[in-house]
């Protein structure tokens, strides 16, 4: 008898048929999604790539080091929302023109580092100081941003360069340093930035280079075969993935040495960090967007703010982050939406308020 | 043609490959947990269109197959939350048509079956979805943990809770159904 439910399955699982998939629209939404998830922004239903991308991982520096003694001497801190359209940056709501149409944005306390669609990378203050850095291989990824660094990949005749710039003083002070192509593997791409530090992947594996120190080669961090995940990096730790996303996720020291020093129970692939790591916004496996409290295992669901695609992409305090909703073909969600939303102490309900810019619109392009 | 063209291309030949090997199965899976043919369909487009969107991260394909078999109980679970079940797709008013062989299974005393059958389909998604996972696939806790995303106590209670349903929607049959606890005993 110990069969019966088991025989009503599988008598009912042979009923289901032959399988009748259209394996090639499989393909196209699931490379359209993979685009839109690393950033890409279609601006647009139907245009074809008017795409680029921009960092999600703009998380507030904690991690004790030079960085965190420098005084913050611009208008814009870390708090503050900023956006683009067109060839014009937002700063909290103030209209910055730059030279050239923003084809992805990326967010520092100091500046907004941004790309042009032929890939030139640029930085602009909210006084309207622009400095030129050179380009980017958009193929490769995108401009990553902490608070007081930028980092992207950058294309050379021999090879692709990592290039990181430090953005604590004015967008006209930039220095960028370069970790060369010789030390640079193949199809590099950088995963996170935690303050100096580029957290990087290329065919040997997860390495660590410290802009800061740019005399020192990469450390490998963890050898292709390891198959690392990295979901985030945020002062000091680097938190990976388990089991491709669907196992628990681990601490792990950023410098590589030292074991792991706290395990989480649920899985992601991935995140961002609050300042203290004890909240990330996460992107699951299955396309979930919402806030997992680390500590107790707590998830709020910004599916609940009632779109279809809403992700969390930057925190302005330890427990408030901007949420947006992405355009889509649904019915009243043509548009975008843009949310400050705070974690509670206790419960699950997100206390979110409206803070969609005027500037809206599917040309709308946020640091993300 | 650059090396990350190839690469992708590459990684498409082995999704089409995954495809065609596992599809036959997970279909199976998706029916089982929505109980209509169209919409296990969907179902299966929808988890495999989330499987090729994270290939590059998923590389090993034992892992795809568990990541298809989250991304399929997952999108179940969110449709139905969404309620986009009914409103976006024909609710399943009579059931799907009989495969070969149907009446002659009704006709040896699988009667009660199909009584079973009927009260999964009236489970709640998560308490259905830890059903399947435990009786037709064959996953411990906790890889039905690991499948629903939750801890392997919930799957416990899940399992416990969706057995209790199950025998109180069907008293009648209340002699042939062990207890949650029984049956899961029985099952290990």
């Amino acid at each position: 008898m110990t069969t019966d439910l088991r025989t009503t399955l599988n008598l009912h699982a042979s009923d289901a048929g032959a399988p009748e998939l259209d394996l090639g629209a499989i393909l196209t939404e699931g490379t359209r999604r993979d685009r839109r998830r690393r950033g890409l922004v279609v601006a647009g239903a139907g245009l074809a790539a008017l795409a680029t991308a921009a960092s999600l991982a703009i998380v507030p520096n904690l991690f004790p080091n030079e960085d965190q003694a420098q005084p913050a001497t611009s208008t814009l801190s870390s708090g503050e929302f900023m956006h683009a359209s067109g060839d014009t940056i937002w700063f909290d709501g103030a209209p910055v023109s730059v030279p050239g149409p923003v084809a992805s944005l990326a967010q520092t306390d100091q500046v907004a580092v941004y790309t042009t669609p032929d890939s030139q990378v640029r930085a602009v203050s909210a006084e309207g100081d622009v400095t030129n850095l050179g380009r980017a291989d958009t193929d490769a990824g995108w401009v990553r941003s902490s608070a007081s660094h930028a980092a992207w990949i950058a294309p050379t005749a021999q090879g692709d360069d990592l290039t990181v710039t430090a953005v604590d003083t004015s967008a006209t002070k930039l220095a960028p340093v370069t970790l060369p192509t010789a030390l640079v593997g193949e199809s590099p791409e950088v995963l996170a930035l935690d303050g100096s530090t580029v957290v990087l992947r290329d065919e040997r594996g997860v390495l660590t280079w410290d802009a800061a120190a740019p005399g020192q080669e990469p450390h490998l961090l963890a050898d292709a075969a390891e198959d690392l995940q990295v979901v985030d990096a945020n002062a000091g730790l680097l938190l990976a993935a388990g089991n491709g996303g669907t196992g628990p996720a681990t601490f792990r020291p950023l410098s590589g040495t030292g074991t792991a020093e706290r395990t989480v129970e649920q899985g992601f692939q991935t995140g961002r960090l609050n300042a203290d790591n004890s909240l990330v916004l996460v992107e699951g496996p299955d396309d979930e967007m919402g806030v997992r409290d680390l500590t107790d295992g707590r998830w709020l669901d910004t599916v609940s703010l009632g779109r279809s695609f809403t992700i969390g992409y930057r925190w302005i305090d330890a427990n408030t982050f901007l949420a947006a909703s992405t355009p889509t073909e649904e019915p009243g969600e043509s548009a975008w939406q843009v949310r400050r939303c705070t974690v509670p102490a206790q419960g699950t309900d997100l206390d979110c308020t409206d803070v969609t810019p005027e500037e809206n619109g599917p040309e709308l392009i946020l640091p993300f | 043609m650059t090396s990350r063209v190839r690469s992708r291309t590459a990684q498409a030949e082995v999704f089409s490959d995954f495809v065609a090997a596992r599809s036959p199965s997970l279909l199976r899976t998706a029916y089982l947990l929505v109980g209509d043919r169209g919409l296990a369909h969907d179902l299966l487009q929808e988890a495999l269109t989330r499987t090729w969107a994270a290939w590059g991260r998923i590389k090993d394909p034992q892992k795809a197959e568990a990541y298809a078999r989250r991304a399929l109980t997952h999108t179940a679970i969110s449709w139905y939350r969404r309620r986009s079940w009914n409103s976006e797709r024909p609710a399943e008013v009579l059931p799907d048509f009989p495969s070969p062989g149907h009446e002659d299974r009704l006709a040896d005393g699988v009667v009660a079956k199909e009584h079973l059958w009927r009260a999964l389909q009236e489970l709640p998604p998560r308490q259905r979805v830890a059903v399947v996972c435990r009786f037709y696939d064959d996953l411990s806790e906790a890889e039905t943990a690991r499948v629903m995303g939750c801890a392997v106590g919930t799957v416990k209670s899940q399992v416990h809770a969706g057995l209790s349903k199950l025998r109180d929607a069907l008293p009648d049959l209340d002699a042939s159904l062990p207890t949650p606890s029984r049956l899961q005993e029985m099952l290990r």
